[in-house]
């Protein structure tokens, strides 16, 4: 019998409470998103493949009750996108001089659109690969790629627009080569 | 060669064969509008797990980590057989919770109500329930229970045939004569009974639905003592009354009030019957 679930279910919620978040962008809409999560894989604990990635599995999971169940209507509520509470961006002291580039990368990812800021995450800020950002999307990989390019492109603008950017070269804009 | 956002994509990421970087790079000498993307994804390349690792989010709320753990307990602490769980078109969510805390609460039922309740008619809370454990996997077990939506019942559409089928089979192995109340007079509207298990235990579950808000679940098991007059135990998400008669133990759950519970659990012993 496959215990994997249930013996480290705790041990990802950190996790999974930061990537509900991320997702939700409230803190009322990820409990109930974090404690769906929870209930719906130990459920399915039997179908949890024991040397695959819990993490990656919980999030598939997570993902799936948000876009199919909770999103809709908590966008009704507007306990989400309209009420964000945590989008204004506070940051760890320890951020130090990179706090002004932090606070735009933040601002700017939370300004795209949900299909692009969740690929975003997964792929830039938690880490996974584009085809382990496809499944957990359930999503061809194509899609994923697209979406990246698309987000990457609109923060880049903004940031050419701001100046900010670490790697700033306005003359490449012109000469890209 | 169409060049699209994806193509753009790897080859700032240097993910391209050589032919195909040459290609992209000529397509880019005549075309400003590929220009300004690629300068667009090159000035992305930002630091997003720096930033975003030093955002500060809240913490992890203490009663959702209790929850949690709750759950993670109960899952542990029940046979690890799925077949267990009657997974069916009511939501695997709802089905998961009502199986553990119908167990759990008929076994504890069984196991220490029967013996040392005072059978008060007005008793708020009842013996067993103090007893730390009980209480704790009693609480649990309603907060998963709240879960429970009145969308899941609605598209719950059972046939008789099943639904006698399911009846006759727990009467058939434990002897009774057990019905299906009607309570459609009082409002509410029979979906669905199943039989759940627990640690050898049949627990028939039927659930009824009102014309509005969340649906009604009364279950019963059959269990070794003597009658016991209707008792209320409060949570903060649900009320529960629970008797014993004929060899029979029943749990009504709802959001309904303990007036309302008490009554229909009245309504229930003497209501007409589904099959």
């Amino acid at each position: 019998m496959n215990h994997i679930v249930s013996d480290n279910l705790s041990h990802e919620l950190p996790h999974l409470w930061r990537f509900a978040l991320r997702l939700s962008r409230s803190s009322s809409v990820a409990e109930e998103l974090v404690q769906k999560t929870a209930v719906r894989a130990l459920e399915r604990r039997h179908q949890f493949i024991p040397n695959s990635t819990l993490r990656s599995w919980l999030y598939s999971i997570m993902h799936s009750i948000w876009k199919n169940e909770l999103r809709a209507e908590a966008v009704r509520q507007q306990r989400t996108f309209n009420t964000s509470d945590i989008d204004d961006i506070g940051l760890e002291p320890c951020a130090g001089e990179g706090q002004q580039l932090f606070r735009e990368v933040i601002h700017h990812v939370n300004q795209l659109p949900e299909a692009q800021r969740t690929a975003l995450l997964l792929v830039c800020i938690e880490g996974y690969s584009y085809r382990e950002a496809a499944d957990i999307m359930d999503v061809a990989i194509g899609t994923v790629m697209s979406r990246i390019a698309r987000a990457r492109i609109t923060i880049g603008d903004a940031f050419l627009d701001l100046e900010l950017s670490p790697t700033r070269d306005r003359t490449e804009k012109v000469s890209p080569l | 060669m169409k060049i699209d956002d994806c193509l753009l994509l790897k080859y700032v990421e240097h993910q391209l064969d050589e032919t195909t970087m040459v290609a992209i790079e000529r397509a880019l000498e005549e075309d400003k509008v590929l220009r300004d993307k690629v300068q667009a994804l090159k000035t992305a390349q930002l630091p997003y797990d720096a930033a975003f690792a030093v955002q500060h989010l809240p913490s992890v709320p203490e009663h959702l980590h209790h929850r949690i753990e709750q759950l993670v307990q109960v899952t542990q602490g029940e046979p690890r057989s799925s077949s267990l769980l009657p997974f069916g078109r009511v939501s695997m969510a709802v089905c998961f919770s009502l199986a553990f805390t119908m167990g759990i609460l008929i076994t504890t039922l069984a196991d220490h109500w029967l013996n040392k309740s005072d059978n008060s008619e007005n008793l708020t809370t009842i013996s067993w329930l103090e007893e730390r454990d009980a209480k704790v996997l009693v609480d649990a077990m309603i907060q998963y229970q709240a879960l429970y939506t009145r969308a899941t019942v609605a598209n719950v559409h059972q046939r008789l045939v099943d639904t006698t089928s399911v009846v006759d089979t727990f009467n058939r192995q434990s002897g009774h004569l057990l019905r299906i109340p009607d309570l459609s007079q009082y409002g509410y509207k029979f979906r669905r009974v199943q039989e759940l298990a627990y640690k050898g235990k049949t627990i028939l579950q039927m659930v009824y639905l009102p014309e509005k808000g969340l649906p009604l679940a009364l279950c019963v098991t059959a269990i070794t003592g003597s009658a016991q007059p209707a008792t209320i135990y409060h949570s903060s998400v649900l009320n529960s009354v629970l008797w014993v008669k004929n060899g029979l133990g029943y749990m009504l759950m709802g959001v309904e009030s303990d007036t309302t519970l008490k009554a229909l659990g009245k309504a229930i012993e003497l209501a007409d019957e589904i099959t």
